[in-house]
């Protein structure tokens, strides 16, 4: 039975991330759900997950170092997320993804928590700006070392300001994201576990490895 | 002017590969050749002996001799060398075998190893015996079998290509078929699609590279 959140209890975010070690390597695969048919995918994943579940609604704010000057690829890009009015910061790092032909999205994540009040100026001070940030609202699920976040992904007409009303939905369909972390850098095996877990959820969802650090083609296989 | 007799068997000073194997494959042939010699003089004394002879027994002894020509045939095939390989005959067919006297006179000697049934060799018998074309009606039965096999050939070839045809057209309407009733299968149930993947593309993109917000590049 998947346990609702009380708001205002959090030890590390709505995220379980292992506070102790660095998880340096995750295969993630993506999907989405329509909006009206994710309650069937949450009874779904309810019954395939670990007992502990639990609901989210968190700010994420995404910066970046820049180096106009030199071409050293994409930017480093730190993400931070918050609960609304919480001086809780949970700090993730996502590399770029390995480009290889795992059947899944390998990237290198790092996570770290932490409880400031000057976040935002230690930030600015260390050189990052702010490129994007959204909200997201939705679950977590847990199935042993596989981690799914279903949730859906909001923005707000108005930059900055937060409140009830002005945060709007982006699209109508939810992300569904799976993850696991990998170990001794065995991409392959872990991918494959991953996707034979996913695979469960067919026809629901499909996922996929959307590989989002590649420029756009253009053409998809499916319309709605 | 007594012209000498020519021998019966020349020996020729050609210098040879292997003249013991030789010897021996030919000694094998030899041997095998009277086995059957013998086996056909023995049934046609039995049918000269007697008026009515064992149909069974008779039989038997005809494919006993015919079990033996297959042998002596398989085994020039393969090679008359006894514990050689296999070379497919390669070995005699590569010794020349040549006429070296031909003469009309009768030769004795020949007649005694012949057991006196060739008394000379001349340009009668000779080809005769060298002969390695088929008998002319023989020919012409291999060559009819062979434009035979070659028509079938054909004919095959031809039914080949139509049934691929056939099928390649039975796929593509199979296929059809199905596209059709898979679309009205879905216009019936009103679309069940409960994802879209153009949509997962588009929002993973917006939270992993912030495409399509229109936020950005504001300093707090």
């Amino acid at each position: 039975m998947a346990s609702t959140d009380v708001p205002g209890e959090s030890s590390s975010g709505s995220k379980p991330p292992p506070a102790r070690n660095f998880q340096v390597l995750e295969a993630v695969l993506h999907a989405s759900i329509y909006d009206d048919h994710k309650d069937q995918l949450i009874e779904r994943l309810k019954g395939m997950t670990d007992p502990f579940s639990s609901s989210f609604e968190e700010h994420e704010m995404v910066f970046a170092l820049t180096f106009p000057e030199s071409n050293e690829g994409p930017d480093v890009q730190l993400r931070l997320r918050r609960r609304f009015n919480l001086d809780l910061w949970h700090v993730r790092y996502v590399g770029t993804p390995i480009a290889d032909k795992c059947p899944a999205v390998c990237r290198a994540s790092i996570d770290s928590v932490m409880y400031t009040k000057d976040m935002m100026d230690f930030v600015k001070h260390m050189g990052f700006r702010l490129i994007y940030e959204f909200v997201m609202k939705g679950w977590v699920f847990t199935r042993g070392p596989i981690k799914i976040l279903v949730y859906k992904l909001c923005t707000t007409d108005k930059p900055g300001i937060y409140s009830k009303e002005l945060i709007k939905p982006f699209g109508t369909s939810h992300i569904v994201e799976a993850s696991i972390p990998v170990e001794n850098e065995d991409t392959m095996k872990y991918s494959k576990l991953l996707k034979d877990f996913t695979d469960q959820l067919m026809p629901l969802v499909e996922f996929r490895k959307v590989e989002y650090f590649r420029p756009r083609t253009g053409q998809f296989a499916k319309s709605s | 002017m007594n012209p000498q007799e020519p021998p019966a068997i020349q020996m020729v000073p050609i210098r040879q590969s292997h003249p013991e194997l030789l010897k021996t494959s030919i000694d094998a042939i030899q041997t095998k050749l009277l086995i059957l010699k013998r086996g056909i003089e023995e049934l046609l004394f039995s049918l000269d002996a007697n008026d009515k002879v064992s149909w069974p027994a008779f039989m038997a002894k005809c494919s006993s001799l015919a079990a033996d020509l297959s042998s002596i045939q398989t085994a020039l095939r393969k090679s008359m060398v006894t514990n050689g390989n296999e070379d497919n005959g390669e070995f005699l067919k590569s010794q020349l075998l040549l006429p070296y006297t031909i003469s009309p006179e009768v030769n004795p000697k020949l007649l005694e190893l012949t057991e006196q049934r060739v008394p000379c060799w001349n340009h009668e018998t000779a080809p005769a015996f060298l002969r390695t074309k088929l008998d002319p009606r023989v020919e012409d039965d291999y060559l009819q079998l062979e434009a035979e096999a070659n028509q079938y050939q054909n004919a095959v070839k031809k039914r080949f290509d139509q049934v691929s045809l056939m099928n390649k057209h039975l796929e593509s309407v199979v296929q059809a078929v199905n596209e059709q009733m898979t679309r009205l299968n879905r216009n019936a149930d009103g679309t069940k699609m409960t994802y879209n993947n153009q949509q997962t593309e588009t929002l993973i993109r917006t939270v992993y590279t912030g495409e399509g917000l229109n936020s950005g590049g504001r300093k707090r």
